[in-house]
């Protein structure tokens, strides 16, 4: 939701930050790398040696797994370094690299790991006075050079990352504050140590310059991804050109697509990928960040000459040369705290991430279908005139969001009673059909002596702070307003009792949660957020923490809806502000975009950036939340949305009303389809979440993390997958009747949704489309479950019958996955109240087994229809067993599309059949 | 789907249902309408109602999608496009889509749509009979009362339009009197309106010769005196040196008053009489001033000066005032002051003094003329006014019965009114057939959401809904409008505004004139045999 709607504000924001335009963004009011003096300093330090060298004789095993060691500045060889490396589980390295003693700690950050980090052990192959080389995991290792400093990893005896190859290492210590009268005065400060200024605000700087930059490369790469959250390529591009990649939550009003800007959340997780190796550069840190991508190559003669058998692809080498993806990183405060992920597969990158960070829980299952949202839904008889659209209109609907104007005056915690005057009514209204409603509740608090939580707040003393110890203040929705310190564990508990029945009034279990301007959005602070000054709890400065700030709001969220249940239901909260490890506790969405053609077809990269770096549920405003999208648009979003985790409509308050009836009855009935197709999909994609909880693999991925080896998709970005079995091209150009498909994979086959028509691998093809179209492919080899039933919501579709859609590959083979529970609660995980079935297609032989025969989950479901894509030829009797029952269910061949229809097949899902076909 | 080609399996196919878990419980006509029930025969092959294709009688309601119109399954949940026919006995019956059933919502007032769920339903048709009943009759009831209303309007109307055009006839009757009337008195006042101005402008000619005269006095003593104020060292020549003294000559106002600069006016090094008279004064009269300390040296000629005219003098007293009361403050505006009074007090503009001297009376016998063009004039502007309104009178009844009433004149009654609808935050006043307006009850300004437009209803009544658009511009966004929706009330008021979008109002009107005459007689209505 939001914007400057409030003609107030507007004036307001133009007087203080001088916004000329409100077409698009106004970039001056952000930084860029010259504006920001850490990264002017960082970007353009690039000696010719680097003076940082390790001593190898203070080498020190803490344990196995973990040593350490004293690194130097031989410039400043007062100030000593130490560097740790702990060698991880799942083929991961953890480099951690501090001041020896520090005149002020170092921040690190705790909130983004889960738990402890297991070690394994090290096999140090080699140890002189140059360098270490120590074997971990399963064929990977690292080599540190000791002079001067630098680390080389390999994967399968395969050269991938290289930290300080390119002398970029440049770690600025805590230093006393030159004394004023000093002439090196004007020198210290000449490049912004001890004090900025942007625009009209001032940035104190008390403790002087902190910041840390290096040179992350990767080897033998062509592509790296990830560092959301940007409005660009997936593939990210050179900033060679442009200002590097920025890494800082800040709310950007209108902003543009194709640029390095910084958005709402930060990830400073980096992956690259080959059609050998998949690996990945996590830096552990929550300060502002900004990163430069150039793609090199890298001459072998001058480099590392005696591994020259390290290199992967022989074909390039010819002339000596490999192709390099050279990274500068640079944050303003912290520590170094490198993870390194080795590979080799995309899988096996999805895993070693989420393994340390978390993976997105399990969602409820109405989380997954669709939400109706709007700035905002007026009353109690708009939301249920909109919810009676969707009866009279037949559209499946789950959930449907208040934006702020259903609260007193933006207090939240507060309904606006002239208008919701009986929410509890409303909410059981709604829940008789099952579906939901979601409230946003932002962490800005009014300022406002008559307001409970502003008061009992204020008392307490639970606001943040500036540099001089007062309650900070700022502007925002209601106003006036001050900030919740969500890193006093106090406050983060205060806030989270918030949510409770008794303190929370009008809330029943019905409805769930959306933290909204969590960057924080201030609308007159520098850059639009807090002033970097401010200090949190435990007396860190918001330059340390502020990209975490987000995510403890919506943590402490959680945490409320967790309690508020005593642990039973799953919650739900929607947050747009985000750092590594969000995905363990909320949802997110790409942010204020736009009704415009390219801001759809950025949705992809976006999601896809989002999804490698562990958000796996997230997506993006349907039909752009500025201005007023077309009906085509309108209709090609919902089309492209069904396929992505997040599906969620929502509009700015100055747009038209946009309810999917209002663009006629061809409209209708598309967007109708449009939802209905997603709603068929549901078992597929619940069973997706599932697996992503288990194996950190998101539902949406990029192509090549299913065809790791396909080198013709790696840059792909008007097409993604879900899961191993959908490919996805959502019609993405205003006026179009043809696109081009590209069908991954040598030797693979696949199938159209909808007519079966059947697709080679490694062959483009003209497809011909219209309104009608979602051009989507399941892959031969794959089963999918889907529930052609239609019914009015997610909930009250749970326990009916299933379709298996078994597309066979080449060899006439195919399996897949189906989980069901019941669908919100923790008894999947608590009572193990569950099924996980295993579908086999071999030798004629649809198989139903178990993979967690442990598990048992009482449903109705029934198997009502399998349909076999890819059959070569209409068989003479289909049989099924199950246990010492026996029937055989009739069948229906299609020629044409070799397609096998077997009707009403009958055994339930909890049980272990065996089909065969003869 | 070629579903016919299942029918060979059939005798398998009923033996399958035994064994697993099918949950069909055969109830051969549920979900049925009464009025197909001679589609679904048991005895035949069932043909889908949309003829695409014909399958074995077992498969309807047996829980499996066959027909591509879903009409094999009236009483399951397994096809998404079919139709369930609630019974609703004591009550009416309806369809509704067969994907409501057994989804555990009561949607049928009977329950039978939820026959295979734990949920129960309870009963509720009496009750809905009952309560629809005494709707339809309420509102029945309110459409006989609305109708009695809209009856006496539409009257009204006719006798008001009648009435206005019997009126308008007789208007245009006076106009065109009128008119003539207006013709004659125009030429009576063109006729006393020639020796007016042949009178007057004698005079004007005399008094122009004589004021000719004395501006050519007053323009002589002016260049007199001021050659006298130049030529300081009484030389009888005005040299370079005495004119360059005087700054505010310079035209240029940037640089100084150069010598160059101070020749190109006086022609030469030094003008004598003759030729500061013919070539320079003209020249510099304008801008000229007198050095202030001559002024302050030589008051008399300052106090004659003010002395001729009154104007003049009270200018200076009202300036001196101000000079009095300015605070004896910095020295800029002392200095202004100083500037402003040193300008009055020695300007030399000669044609002020012209300008404000008053023509002097007429004779007698221009008087006369005068008095009697008057008196034609004022007979001729009294007609004239009647006239214009007259043909105000006319357009407005034009107006009125140019605005678009309704096909009987039922809405005539809003002619010329306005309504007021109090909100929490404004107060809605919309006058029909011209704007509506928000007005803040907390002060402010308010803000027109729309002018009146069209008749905007349905195709079968578009006088059921207004339009009035092109409102006050929104902030980032479109011009207001608003749309009126009228439903039938006894009276005419405004029962609810929103603002379902942004700058898009919505009000709901209830007025006698959108009574139904149909609703109003309808004993019996047409949906209820099933009763």
């Amino acid at each position: 939701m939001k914007r400057f709607i409030h003609l107030t504000y507007f004036i307001f924001i133009l007087f203080i930050l001088n916004i000329p335009s409100i077409e698009n963004v106004d970039r001056s009011n952000f930084k860029t790398c010259e504006q920001s003096s850490f990264c002017r300093r960082q970007r353009k330090y690039k000696p010719d040696i680097s003076p940082y060298e390790i001593d190898l004789n203070s080498t020190k095993i803490i344990k196995n797994g973990h040593l350490r060691f004293l690194l130097l500045n031989t410039l400043k060889s007062h100030i000593k370094f130490k560097l740790e490396i702990f060698t991880l589980e799942h083929n991961s390295l953890r480099i951690k690299i501090n001041e020896l003693n520090p005149i002020r700690k170092r921040y690190e950050v705790k909130y983004s790991l889960v738990g402890e980090l297991k070690l394994v052990n090290m096999n140090i192959t080699k140890s002189d006075e140059k360098q270490i080389e120590v074997n971990f995991g399963e064929r990977t290792k690292f080599l540190l050079n000791a002079k001067p400093f630098r680390l080389d990893l390999f994967t399968n005896d395969i050269f991938v990352m290289s930290v300080n190859s390119n002398n970029m290492f440049n770690f600025e210590y805590y230093r006393k504050k030159p004394e004023s009268n000093k002439t090196a005065t004007n020198n210290n400060n000449e490049d912004g140590m001890w004090e900025e200024t942007f625009k009209n605000h001032h940035d104190s700087k008390p403790y002087g310059p902190s910041s840390i930059g290096v040179d992350v490369n990767f080897l033998n790469f062509e592509n790296v991804y990830g560092i959301p959250e940007h409005a660009d390529a997936f593939s990210l591009r050179s900033t060679h050109d442009s200002d590097p990649y920025r890494l800082f939550n800040v709310d950007v009003f209108e902003y543009d697509i194709l640029n390095p800007m910084a958005l709402y959340g930060s990830v400073p997780y980096m992956l690259a990928h080959n059609e050998h190796t998949t690996v990945g550069f996590f830096w552990l840190n929550s300060a502002e960040g900004w990163i430069d991508v150039n793609y090199n190559k890298l001459s072998l003669k001058n480099f590392f000459s005696t591994n020259t058998n390290f290199f992967a692809t022989q074909s390039n080498t010819k002339n000596n040369e490999i192709p390099e993806v050279t990274t500068h990183w640079m944050f303003e405060s912290g520590i170094f705290d490198g993870f390194f992920f080795m590979g080799p597969t995309p899988r096996d990158i999805f895993k070693q991430y989420t393994v340390i960070t978390g993976s997105v829980p399990l969602p409820p299952l109405w989380a997954i279908a669709y939400h109706q949202c709007r700035w905002n839904y007026i009353d109690e008889d708009d939301v249920r005139n909109v919810l009676n659209g969707f009866e009279h209109h037949r559209i499946p609907l789950d959930v449907i969001w208040l934006d702020i104007e259903h609260t007193n005056g933006k207090r939240y915690f507060t309904w606006d009673i002239s208008k919701f005057p009986n929410p509890e009514k409303l909410q059981d209204d709604i829940a008789i059909y099952r579906r939901k409603i979601i409230t946003v509740s932002d962490p800005h608090i009014k300022k406002d002596d008559g307001y409970q939580i502003y008061n009992e707040a204020k008392t307490r003393g639970y606001f943040v702070k500036t540099k001089d110890g007062q309650d900070y203040e700022g502007s925002c929705w209601p106003g006036s307003s001050m900030w919740l310190e969500f890193f006093n564990p106090d406050i983060f508990k205060w806030y989270s009792q918030r949510y409770l029945f008794e303190n929370y009034k009008g809330t029943t279990g019905n409805l769930f949660l959306w933290n909204d301007m969590n960057e924080p959005s201030v609308f007159n602070g520098p850059e639009i957020t807090f002033p970097k000054d401010i200090v949190h709890y435990g007396g860190w400065e918001d330059r340390e923490v502020h990209n975490l700030y987000g995510m403890l709001h919506h943590m402490s969220t959680f945490q409320g809806l967790l309690n508020r249940s005593n642990g039973h239901i799953r919650p739900f909260i929607l947050t747009r502000s985000f750092f590594a490890g969000s995905q363990r506790t909320a949802a997110i969405w790409t942010g204020d975009n736009s009704a415009q053609w390219s801001h759809l077809k950025i949705t992809i990269p976006m999601l896809l950036s989002l999804s490698i770096t562990g958000f796996g549920f997230s997506g993006a405003d349907v039909g752009g939340f500025f201005n007023n999208p077309d009906p085509k648009l309108l209709v090609r979003w919902y089309q492209m949305a069904a396929y992505q985790p997040f599906y969620r409509e929502h509009a700015h308050i100055d747009t038209a009303r946009r309810e999917p009836w209002l663009f006629g009855d061809d409209n209708t009935r598309l967007i109708r389809q449009a939802i209905e197709q997603r709603y068929s999909y549901l078992p597929y994609w619940y069973t997706l979440f599932y697996k992503q909880e288990r194996q950190g693999i998101p539902p949406m991925l990029p192509l090549w993390a299913n065809f790791p080896k396909d080198k013709k998709i790696f840059k792909s970005e008007d097409s993604f997958m879900i899961g191993n079995g959908l490919l996805v091209y959502p019609v993405i150009e205003a006026d179009i009747n043809q696109i081009s498909v590209y069908f991954p994979g040598e030797n693979t086959v696949w199938y159209d949704i909808q007519t079966y028509t059947q697709y080679n691998g490694s062959e483009t093809v003209l497809i011909n489309v219209d309104m009608e179209s979602i051009p989507v492919y399941q892959l031969g080899g794959v089963i999918i479950p889907r529930r052609l039933r239609k019914r009015r919501s997610s909930m009250i579709a749970l326990h009916d019958p299933i379709t298996l859609v078994v597309a066979l590959d080449r060899n006439y083979e195919a399996k897949g996955e189906l989980y069901m529970d019941d669908g919100y609660t923790y008894d999947y995980r608590r009572k193990r109240e569950l099924i996980y079935r295993r579908f086999t297609f071999k030798n004629n032989e649809l198989r139903s087994t178990s993979l967690d025969t442990t598990a048992k989950f009482h449903t109705d479901a029934w198997i009502e229809r399998i349909i076999i894509l890819g059959y070569p030829e209409n068989p003479s009797r289909v049989i099924i067993n199950s246990g010492d029952k026996q029937a055989t269910p009739l069948h229906n061949y299609q020629e044409a599309s070799h397609t096998l229809i077997i009707r009403r097949p009958g055994p339930s899902v909890t049980s272990d059949w065996t089909l065969s076909i003869s | 789907m070629m579903l016919s080609s299942y029918v060979t399996f059939l005798l398998i196919s009923s033996l399958f249902t035994i064994i697993f878990c099918g949950n069909i419980e055969h109830t051969v006509l549920r979900g049925v309408p009464t009025s197909l029930h001679s589609k679904y025969v048991p005895s035949k092959n069932f043909s889908c109602l949309d003829g695409s294709s014909t399958i074995p009688f077992e498969f309807v309601n047996d829980d499996y999608c066959d027909c591509r119109d879903g009409s094999d399954e009236p009483g399951t949940s397994a096809c998404p496009n079919g139709q369930f026919f609630c019974e609703n006995k004591g009550y009416i019956g309806t369809l509704i889509p067969s994907h409501l059933v057994g989804d555990g919502v009561c949607d049928c007032c009977d329950g039978s749509d939820e026959y295979e769920t734990t949920i129960v339903c309870n009963n509720t048709c009496f009750e809905l009979a009952q309560k629809t009943k005494a709707e339809r009759e309420a509102k029945q009831a309110l459409h006989e009362a609305g109708v009695i209303k809209k009856k006496e309007i539409i009257a009204t109307s006719v006798v008001t339009k009648a009435t206005r055009q019997t009126r308008l006839i007789e208007l245009e009757q006076d106009l065109r009197k009128l008119e003539y009337e207006l013709k004659g008195k125009e030429e009576l006042k063109q006729q006393a309106e020639i020796p007016e101005n042949e009178a007057k402008g004698k005079h004007q000619k005399l008094w122009e010769e004589q004021r000719a005269v004395r501006e050519a006095i007053a323009r002589d003593n002016q260049m007199r005196e001021m050659f006298a104020d130049l030529d300081t060292n009484n030389d009888s020549l005005v040299s370079i040196e005495e004119l360059q003294k005087h700054t505010e000559l310079d035209t240029d106002h940037e640089n100084e008053f150069t010598a160059e600069e101070v020749r190109s006016i006086l022609g030469a090094d030094s003008v004598n009489f003759d030729e500061f008279n013919v070539t320079v004064f003209e020249q510099i009269s304008n801008s000229y001033q007198k050095l202030p300390q001559i002024s302050i040296e030589t008051p008399v000629n300052q106090d004659d000066l003010a002395a001729t005219t009154e104007a003049h003098l009270k200018q200076e007293e009202e300036e001196e005032e101000e000079s009095a009361a300015a605070t004896e403050g910095d020295y800029e505006e002392d200095l202004s002051h100083h500037e402003a009074s040193t300008h009055v007090a020695t300007s030399l503009d000669h044609g002020k003094h012209i300008h404000d001297d008053t023509v002097p009376e007429y004779d007698d016998e221009t008087k006369r003329l005068i008095e009697t063009a008057d008196h034609a004039r004022n007979e001729y502007n009294e007609v004239e006014r009647k006239v214009h309104d007259i043909k105000r009178q006319i357009d407005d009844l034009k107006r009125q019965s140019d605005v678009d009433v309704g096909i009987h004149g039922e809405y005539s009654a809003f002619i010329d009114q306005c309504y007021d609808y109090e909100e929490r935050e404004y107060t809605y006043r919309i006058c029909m057939f011209k704007d509506a307006k928000q007005i803040p009850k907390g002060g402010g300004s308010e803000v027109t959401i729309g002018y009146w437009d069209s008749w905007c209803g349905p195709t079968d009544n578009k006088y059921l809904r207004m339009k009035y658009a092109n409102g006050a511009t929104c902030w980032n966004g479109p011009a207001r409008s608003l749309t009126v929706t009228f439903r039938c009330g006894i009276e005419h008021k405004t029962v609810d505004v929103r603002e379902p979008t942004r700058c898009e109002y919505a009000m709901l009107f209830e007025t006698p004139s959108a009574c139904d005459e149909t609703i109003a007689i309808a004993s019996v209505h047409p949906d209820h045999e099933e009763f």
